[in-house]
């Protein structure tokens, strides 16, 4: 109890210090995980309904491979982006390895099936109708894709979520491709580790309670946005 | 208008579902479209509306093909409309906006749909908060309101009150110069709204009586 105690009050003290490393830490995480959200969103979002209202040969086992895709271990993931971009690998050249630009490529790997995943399912769901409605209307694909979007906002908003909140408080990848370079690649969830592996069990779950804090302001944030939209009835 | 049906045939997993040798339709009339259940009715309607391909044989409208240029003046209404997640009157307006009609006439062609078919009220409310017939009057007023020359209904008043039925026959009949095919099960409406009737059986056009 003691140890939760103190995590609380060191929070506390680690915000309202303004330690320099600390902020950069967190400045770093919200970049990486927006980053990596935002490419995996421009990804996933147009994959997932394509996926869910066309019709081709192997789409079950697409399906399979996303479904399969969505839970890829975080290490996997990491050793796999780590093994292209070390210098004898295929990417090698462009000397990313232990980089932001290695965890938010990590990360994207990560996010996309997710949004992808929910995406096609809300697509699969409703997408069919909305093409029907948006066609008997006179609408045209472009004003397809429009409505789509439109209709099934609350489920974009819900993939998006839910691709944010992998990327931020996964450890295993970011910790391989980035390294937890003090100042450069060390972000909330690798210095969460690090200390937890040092015995500052403090340190660490104080830092734990700001990740919480900020996965809770964010998510409210865009809960706000969501209910918002679906109050525009 | 004129919808030209030659040799079609609709087939779902090496089943024929839909054989139709000739038709011409030619009138501004409302054509009731009758028969049992698996008859082929909803095939032969959405076929018209261009939601489902034929698998052999051709569909015309006025001397053309039909395609994304030509259904544009074909719309399609089901037994279960699908409404916008937004309000009535946002629903109602979403046909003008996508042919670009100015604001303010559209805004006059909302509200005069909207008095025909009594809904003023619903106004702003979410039309996912409306119950069967008023979900079924906001889709037939969103079908309506641009005019279009050949109206397709799938048993658009299965499941509402008699009020409500008395309403939509009376806005179908007032409609003049639009091709309506109304499919349905009630013999009696049939004779009270339809012109003419196309009777399907087992997929295939038996006569044109009822």
């Amino acid at each position: 109890m003691t140890y939760f105690l103190d995590s609380f009050k060191e929070a506390i003290s680690l915000l309202t210090t303004f330690d320099q490393e600390v902020y950069g830490i967190i400045v770093l995480s919200l970049f990486v995980s927006f980053s990596s959200t935002v490419v995996a969103t421009l990804i996933g979002v147009p994959s997932g309904l394509a996926l869910g209202l066309n019709e081709f040969r192997g789409k079950a086992m697409l399906t399979r491979i996303i479904y399969t895709m969505m839970s890829l271990p975080t290490v996997v993931v990491g050793l796999t982006v780590a093994i292209l971009l070390s210098r004898r690998g295929a990417f090698g050249s462009l000397e990313l390895l232990y980089t932001p630009a290695a965890m938010v490529i990590a990360q994207t790997v990560l996010v996309t099936p997710i949004i992808t995943g929910i995406v096609f399912n809300a697509s699969k769901a409703n997408g069919e109708e909305v093409k029907r409605v948006c066609k008997t209307l006179g609408g045209n694909s472009r004003d397809v894709i429009w409505l789509l979007v439109a209709e099934l906002k609350i489920n974009l908003l819900i993939a998006v979520v839910t691709g944010f909140g992998r990327a931020i408080s996964e450890v295993g990848a970011v910790m391989i491709v980035g390294g937890n370079i003090k100042y450069h690649t060390r972000v909330m969830t690798t210095y969460i580790a690090m200390n937890n592996g040092m015995g500052n069990y403090s340190k660490a779950l104080a830092m734990g309670l700001v990740l919480l804090l900020i996965s809770f302001i964010v998510n409210t944030v865009l809960y706000h946005f969501g209910m918002e939209a679906s109050d525009d009835h | 208008m004129i919808i030209e049906i030659n040799s079609v045939k609709k087939i779902y997993r090496n089943r024929c579902v839909l054989n139709i040798p000739s038709l011409t339709l030619a009138q501004p009339v409302i054509y009731g479209v009758v028969g049992e259940n698996g008859a082929g009715k909803s095939t032969f309607l959405k076929l018209i509306a261009g939601l489902e391909p034929v698998s052999q044989g051709e569909i015309s409208y006025n001397g053309k093909p039909l395609s994304a240029e030509t259904i544009k003046q074909i719309t399609y209404v089901s037994q279960s409309p699908y409404l916008l997640k937004r309000s009535v009157y946002d629903n109602i307006i979403y046909p003008l906006r996508l042919r670009q009609v100015p604001e303010n006439e559209a805004h006059t062609r909302v509200e005069k749909m909207m008095a025909m078919l009594q809904i003023e009220s619903l106004r702003d409310r979410g039309a996912h908060r409306l119950s069967a017939g008023e979900t079924q009057k906001v889709a037939l007023a969103r079908a309506l309101v641009f005019e279009p020359e050949v109206l397709l209904l799938d048993e658009p008043t299965a499941n509402i009150d008699s009020d409500t039925i008395a309403l939509i026959e009376r806005v179908l009949k007032d409609r003049k110069g639009m091709m309506t095919m109304h499919i349905s099960h009630n013999r009696d409406q049939v004779k009270r709204l339809c012109d003419e009737v196309l009777h399907l059986s087992k997929g295939e056009l038996l006569t044109t009586e009822y």
